[in-house]
């Protein structure tokens, strides 16, 4: 992951995910959706690319109380971020239907 | 002078022959006084001539014709007086026919017999009779004028009974209400001197009430005063308490500092002892410090714990006084208000109390005015009342003057009844006339025949045939003025000996139709007065009674 | 030389017999309950940490937190010992301690009411929790029982079961 994490805030929580993971990323009202191959996320709040984020492979008392795939945890500005598995999002961070989809000339890169 | 022969023809009764006598008589009379007079001149001629010488032939003359005058008019005398002598026994006798018949009109015109009296009078010369006649019908009119006079007076004295009794009851109501209006207004003259009263004592607890009320306003006044001065130190109390709420907090945030301080120590001391157990052995005397700072820190917790309960307390307290400061704050604006307002009420009562005082002296005088009014109306009352009274008196004495009146018309009535007319409103004509019907009818119909009459009439309450013994033989009852008492039989009365009675007494003795006065009947127990007809048997001799009883309440309606 | 023990204080320590430290508990409250957690699994007690919940966490998953520079996931110990609701604590704690099985130990943050004391109690004064219907534990296993620790019942609770699945 040398190419680093994209950080971004959904429901409270600060999440990370894999900067190559990411398809694309556009602004969708006050807030931001990003695109995944397995989905597009929606996001309230985009803090940034980090280029290094130490994180945790994600033990089984958070696999025990969250159900949600994911590949770790971590810290970006001292925030707790859970480190998404591109490939498997969280559902609560999912876009509500009706996203843009890939191709969507709003689409930057 | 002559003795008129007209005297034979006296019983014609010629009123001119009596007259005619008298003036015979008086002629002769006359004619001897003038002879004699004339002998007496002549005789004194005669006497002058002598003494004077004159020719006495003249005197002489005059003498002997006047002895021829004297002789003629004796011989004429003597003749008329001798033919006079011839008629006396014939006048004797009839001047005792007429004497007889005068005496039995007479008679029967003192007992009030008119009607016996015209027939005795029908002996009398034809002028006297007609006069008499004449005379007994104007009697009569008089009589019966006097009875419907008496049934007038009757009449009138009823109504006047009637009208005084009217009159007794309108005064009686009239004094019953003057009696009540005189209870009503001394009851009013009594309520209005208690409202006097009241209204004395209403206006000496105004006076009062005015005085109380200027002390009241010191009062207030004073009150209110001490009130400001009060809300000023609650003021400052609440100040002082707000000053130590204040440090109380800050207190507060150094206990909290400190329990912070506290709670930090002790989870350092768990941590310090936790450390201890992961060190091992090695960190035994350290768990032993890490115990004692969390003792320490369980004090000091404990200590906070203390001073704030007591923080607590005090700070309870001074809200409390707060509170209390607050709430006496507010008690003292609301006293102050209700003792300004007390001030404006007790202004506005002396006020009040003035115009009650005012009103009060203002009642009292009109109560006392009106107490003398009521003194005034009771009086006058009290004289309508004793007019009433004399009034009622004098209606009874009307009254009684009425009954009076009535009575004197009953005997009037009675005393007009004594004359026997020839009318159907002569008790006397009426009851001989039924004794007459009576007595030619058999026995055996006799009680139906009196039942008939006594019917007939509206006066007559019983009609009984009473024999010569004085034993009733018949008994009528009139139902119609009897009414409803109990029926009267003449089983019940036929041996009852009826001779000692008035009017059985006066009828035998008298043999005439009498009207006894009034008195109360042993037959109906009524005041009534009794017509009896006696009854004559073909010899003369006392044959009975026919009695006739007419209730003194209906003989107007005679 | 070891210091003295200072006035009024309870005399030194014996030797702790070999099994002693791992009987050695922290006492917390959480809920209405005194939950007792191994001393020896404890690494630090912190004033209450701040937290970013997790959304679609279970319910006994308050949140993340940064301890050490490290993410923490912090637990709700009442839930976990299933604790009646107490009164709002006025100095919560986390007790962050080692989880899981011995091979697959992890830290994690178990939010409490407040730490209460240290405490000795002897695997014997444990009551094992009763098996639930059908032999399985109702708590998940996090409970290993109950103990009187100063006239009240304590909850012993076992944190190596909480890193496996319930």
């Amino acid at each position: 992951m040398s190419e680093g994490f994209l950080v971004l805030r959904r429901g409270g929580a600060t999440w990370a995910v894999a900067r190559p993971a990411v398809q694309g990323l556009a602004r969708r009202g006050a807030g931001f959706e990003v695109q995944l191959a397995a989905g597009v996320l929606s996001a309230d709040e985009v803090l940034g690319v980090t280029a290094d984020l130490r994180w945790l492979p994600a033990g089984g008392v958070l696999r025990r109380f969250w159900p949600e795939a994911a590949h770790g945890l971590g810290l970006h500005d001292a925030l707790p971020v859970v480190l998404i598995d591109p490939l498997a999002p969280p559902r609560s961070l999912l876009a509500v239907p009706g996203a843009p989809r890939k191709g969507d000339p709003e689409h930057g890169d | 002078m002559s003795v008129d022969s007209s005297l034979a023809a006296g019983s014609a009764g010629s009123a001119g022959s009596a007259g005619g006598w008298r003036r015979r008589s008086e002629n002769a009379l006359v004619g001897w006084l003038l002879l004699a007079g004339l002998a007496i001149v002549g005789t004194a001629m005669l006497a002058l001539a002598a003494t004077r010488g004159a020719a006495a032939w003249p005197a002489w003359l005059f003498v002997v014709l006047s002895l021829a005058a004297v002789g003629a008019h004796g011989a004429w005398v003597l003749r008329f007086f001798r033919r006079l002598e011839r008629r006396l026994p014939a006048e004797e006798e009839r001047f005792e026919r007429l004497d007889a018949s005068l005496g039995a009109t007479c008679l029967q015109l003192g007992s009030g017999d008119l009607v016996r009296a015209v027939a005795a009078s029908r002996g009398l010369p034809a002028r006297v009779a007609s006069a008499f006649a004449a005379s007994a019908e104007a009697l009569s009119r008089l009589a019966q004028q006097i009875q419907d006079s008496s049934v007038e007076v009757a009449s009138a004295a009823d109504a006047v009974n009637r009208i005084a009794s009217e009159l007794a009851a309108g005064s009686a109501e009239q004094a019953a209400s003057v009696v009540e209006i005189t209870a009503a207004m001394e009851e009013l003259a009594r309520t209005a001197s208690q409202i006097a009263a009241s209204a004395s004592r209403q206006a000496e607890l105004a006076t009062l009430a005015e005085e109380s009320g200027d002390s009241g306003a010191a009062a207030v006044d004073e009150a209110v005063a001490g009130v400001e001065e009060v809300k000023k130190r609650i003021s400052a109390i609440a100040s002082r308490a707000d000053a130590l709420g204040t440090r109380s907090k800050e207190i507060y945030r150094v206990l909290d500092l400190i329990t912070e301080i506290a709670q930090e120590t002790h989870i350092l001391s768990l941590n310090a002892a936790i450390e201890a157990v992961a060190a091992g052995p090695d960190g035994r005397r350290f768990s032993v410090v890490a115990d004692e700072v969390r003792r320490l820190a369980q004090r000091s917790q404990d200590s906070v714990e203390s001073v704030r309960n007591l923080l607590d307390e005090f700070a309870g307290s001074i809200r409390a006084t707060i509170v209390a400061t607050e709430e006496g704050s507010k008690e003292a604006v609301q006293v102050l208000e209700r003792s300004r307002a007390a001030a404006a009420a007790i202004a506005d009562l002396r006020h009040a109390s003035g115009d009650t005082a005012r009103v009060a002296r203002q009642i009292s005088l009109a109560t006392q005015q009106q107490n003398a009014a009521s003194d005034e109306v009771v009086m006058t009352l009290r004289e309508v009342s004793l007019v009433v009274q004399r009034m009622t008196g004098g209606l009874k004495d009307l009254s009684a003057t009425a009954d009076r009146l009535n009575a004197l018309a009953l005997e009037i009535q009675l005393l007009a009844q004594s004359f026997h007319l020839d009318s159907a409103r002569s008790l006397k004509h009426l009851v001989e006339t039924w004794a007459a019907r009576a007595d030619a009818a058999a026995p055996a119909v006799r009680q139906q025949l009196l039942e008939e009459l006594v019917r007939e009439t509206q006066f007559a309450d019983l009609a009984y045939w009473v024999d010569e013994r004085g034993y009733m033989t018949a008994l009528a009852v009139n139902p119609a003025t009897i009414g409803a008492r109990p029926a009267l039989e003449l089983a019940q009365l036929q041996d009852v000996d009826m001779r000692r009675r008035p009017w059985f007494r006066s009828a035998e003795r008298e043999r005439r139709t009498g009207i006894t006065a009034p008195y109360q009947s042993i037959l109906t127990g009524e005041h009534c007065f009794t017509v009896c007809a006696c009854l004559e048997r073909p010899d003369g001799a006392f044959g009975g009674v026919l009695a006739v009883d007419v209730n003194v309440t209906g003989w107007t309606r005679i | 030389m070891p210091a003295s023990p200072p006035l009024n204080s309870p005399p030194a320590a014996p030797a702790e017999p070999p099994g002693r430290v791992e009987a050695t508990h922290l006492l917390v409250r959480a809920g209405e309950y005194v939950c007792a957690l191994p001393l020896g699994a404890v690494r630090q007690v912190l004033r209450s940490l701040p937290l970013h919940p997790l959304p679609g966490s279970a319910p006994e998953l308050r949140g993340l937190a940064e301890f050490a520079g490290d993410p923490l996931p912090v637990l709700d110990l009442a839930r976990l010992a299933r604790a009646p609701q107490g009164a709002n604590p006025t100095f919560p704690v986390t007790v962050v301690a080692w989880a899981g099985p011995p091979g697959a130990r992890e830290l994690v943050g178990l939010a409490a009411d407040a730490a209460l004391d240290v405490a000795y109690l002897p695997p014997a004064g444990i009551v094992p929790a009763a098996p639930g219907a059908a032999g399985t534990n109702p708590d998940g296993g996090l409970v290993a029982g109950d103990a009187w620790v100063g006239g009240q019942v304590v909850r012993v609770m076992n944190l190596e079961q909480l890193g496996q699945g319930s």
